[in-house]
């Protein structure tokens, strides 16, 4: 029996594409969807379907190999932990509206690690076995506990290999924080809402506090240059910035990526900006809208590349299989394997927004404690189902091959895991963002290309990204 | 943007129809398919620039392919995580 193991999905130029389960894919004029609908390929087109591992033969060993071989190129493999996301507190000198994680006042006490805490996450990096480690200090605002910081870094230095990130509010910069911040494994990741009336009215409220943030930030990016500093906006989708104020405020301070990223339906945003819930056709034309500005703006000055850091995140699981780990969007997503979130009480979670959803008191994620583990019957639960592969409607999905699987986000929203794909914010959205890459993808305007190929980090711009059958 | 169209059911069995249109509800989420009278409603808003006619051949198709290949998609799944 032959084997065509393909999905459809109609194009918005009128074709369609099939992409088989190994993530190939290909776009197909009517005359040929009509041909392959009806069993009445030519012989010359079944052989270049097969060639391209898009058809396989019965008896044929070696196609089958191959395909499975490209499935398994696919499929996400969860390592030894090399992850932290570390908390070491949960007090915060700013009190953004929309802040997803229940930050505690800046004097508040009670909310930073113990020492027993502290002594337990030392104590599991020294248990570690992976050869580098990368950790990613949360609050609350980590810059007020510089002592924990220089605590684990230091612990850190029999790794071949280290990276930290310090996402930081930059309202504090004082000398013991630049000495953390000036070495070279250290990197700084911050929020920057657009311009300045943008980021005052969503996050710091003041003129003083907007102002030490932006020189701050002027600091940081001219003293260290921008490639060790990375900034991401949060956009309110009811009200969204004007696109080029945007852009020109990313510009100005060096930074060529802009993750956009819609408020998050958590924390203090579920009863602030509860129309978060659902990101709607509104968002969506939003965002494809910016994309298509990058382009353009890409276009005009061939100085710099733009790009929205989600979408080519998309675009390389389209491409590069097996080398894009962003954990919001891989197959399956194991849980509390190679990466963990320790909150600043020592309970982990498999995410950051599991730890968000306990703090707001929605639902307890939790799987552990960083003293007695978390390797438990709560992280398998999780785990097992944590997949697409098995999913009625996602098994349908062209898309499946390059999407993910978020059961945090659905039950941030919906409080299930239950709800037909469709039926879900995570899928609206993917579908939004794969439809758009493949509109891309197939798109003959040179400047699209232009911007395509970059995204992709290729070195000059291809004639075609897609094979199409006539 | 959107629109709706009337496909004729001609020679396809209903139920199967029936079947495909669910599908087609499950995988996009802004397709509308109403069933009366041996005919197929398809409305979208959602893939505003892609034919309904071609959205619903390939559920249609999509729906074949993926019958056809379930089992040796679970068999190939089955041996990759052993």
């Amino acid at each position: 029996v032959t084997a065509l193991p393909l999905r459809a999905m109609p194009l918005r130029d009128g074709r369609a594409l099939f992409v088989n389960d190994a993530g190939g894919f290909f776009a197909a004029e009517p005359g040929f969807v009509d041909r392959l609908d009806r069993g009445s390929l030519s012989c010359a087109e079944r052989s270049r379907l097969r060639s391209r591992g898009h058809l396989i033969e019965d008896g044929d060993t070696l196609g089958a190999a191959a395909h499975a071989r490209g499935i398994a190129t696919r499929l996400a493999r969860a390592g030894s932990l090399d992850y932290l996301i570390l908390v070491p507190t949960l007090r915060c000198n700013l009190a953004c509206s929309y802040c997803q994680v229940s930050r505690v006042a800046e004097g508040a006490r009670g909310f930073d690690w113990s020492s027993e805490t502290l002594a337990a996450v030392l104590s599991v990096i020294d248990r570690m076995d992976a050869t580098q480690v990368k950790i990613e200090f949360q609050g609350g605002e980590p810059t007020l506990r510089p002592d924990l910081i220089n605590a684990v870094i230091d612990r850190c230095g029999r790794f071949a290999r280290s990276e930290f990130v310090i996402c930081t509010n930059l309202q504090q910069l004082d000398d013991e924080i630049l000495a953390i911040l000036d070495r070279p494994d250290v990197f700084i990741s911050t929020s920057l809402d657009g311009d300045v009336l943008t980021h005052r009215r969503n996050r710091t409220g003041e003129e003083g506090k907007t102002a030490t943030f932006l020189n701050n930030l002027r600091l940081v990016t001219t003293r260290y240059g921008p490639s060790k500093v990375s900034a991401l906006p949060t956009v309110d989708a009811a009200d969204p910035p004007a696109m080029d104020d945007l852009i020109d405020s990313y510009i100005e301070y060096g930074f060529d990526s802009i993750f956009l990223r819609p408020i998050n339906y958590q924390g203090f945003a579920r009863k602030r900006h509860a129309g978060s819930r659902e990101q709607d056709d509104g968002w969506r034309s939003y965002h494809e809208r910016f994309v298509r500005r990058l382009i353009d703006r890409n276009w005009e000055d061939r100085s710099r590349v733009l790009e929205e850091t989600y979408f080519s995140v998309c675009l390389r699981r389209v491409f590069r299989p097996g080398q894009e780990r962003h954990v919001d969007l891989r197959n399956p997503n194991p849980m509390g394997h190679d990466y963990i979130v320790v909150d600043h009480d020592g309970t982990v979670y498999p995410t950051d927004e599991a730890r968000m959803l306990a703090r707001s008191g929605v639902v307890d994620l939790s799987i552990g404690t960083v003293a007695d583990g978390w390797a438990g019957e709560a992280r398998d639960l999780l785990t097992r189902h944590a997949t697409n592969q098995l999913d009625p409607a996602c098994t349908r999905c062209a898309w499946q091959p390059y999407c993910g699987r978020d059961l945090v986000d659905d039950i941030a929203r919906y409080g299930r895991i239950d709800l037909p794909r469709h039926e879900t914010a995570f899928c609206r959205r993917h579908m939004h963002l794969f439809d758009l890459a493949f509109d891309l993808i197939y798109s003959d305007d040179g400047k699209v290309r232009y911007s395509v190929a970059r995204w992709l980090r290729l070195p000059g711009t291809p004639g075609a990204f897609g094979e199409v059958m006539q | 943007m959107g629109g709706t169209i009337q496909l004729p059911v001609k020679d396809r069995d209903l139920a199967h129809v029936a079947a495909c249109a669910a599908r087609v509800r499950n995988l996009w989420a802004g397709v509308t398919v109403t069933i009366a009278d041996r005919t197929v409603a398809l409305a979208s808003t959602l893939h505003a620039n892609a034919s309904l006619e071609l959205i619903w051949t390939c559920a249609l198709l999509n729906e074949r392919l993926v019958a056809a290949n379930a089992e040796r998609r679970s068999r190939v799944l089955a041996d990759l995580v052993a």
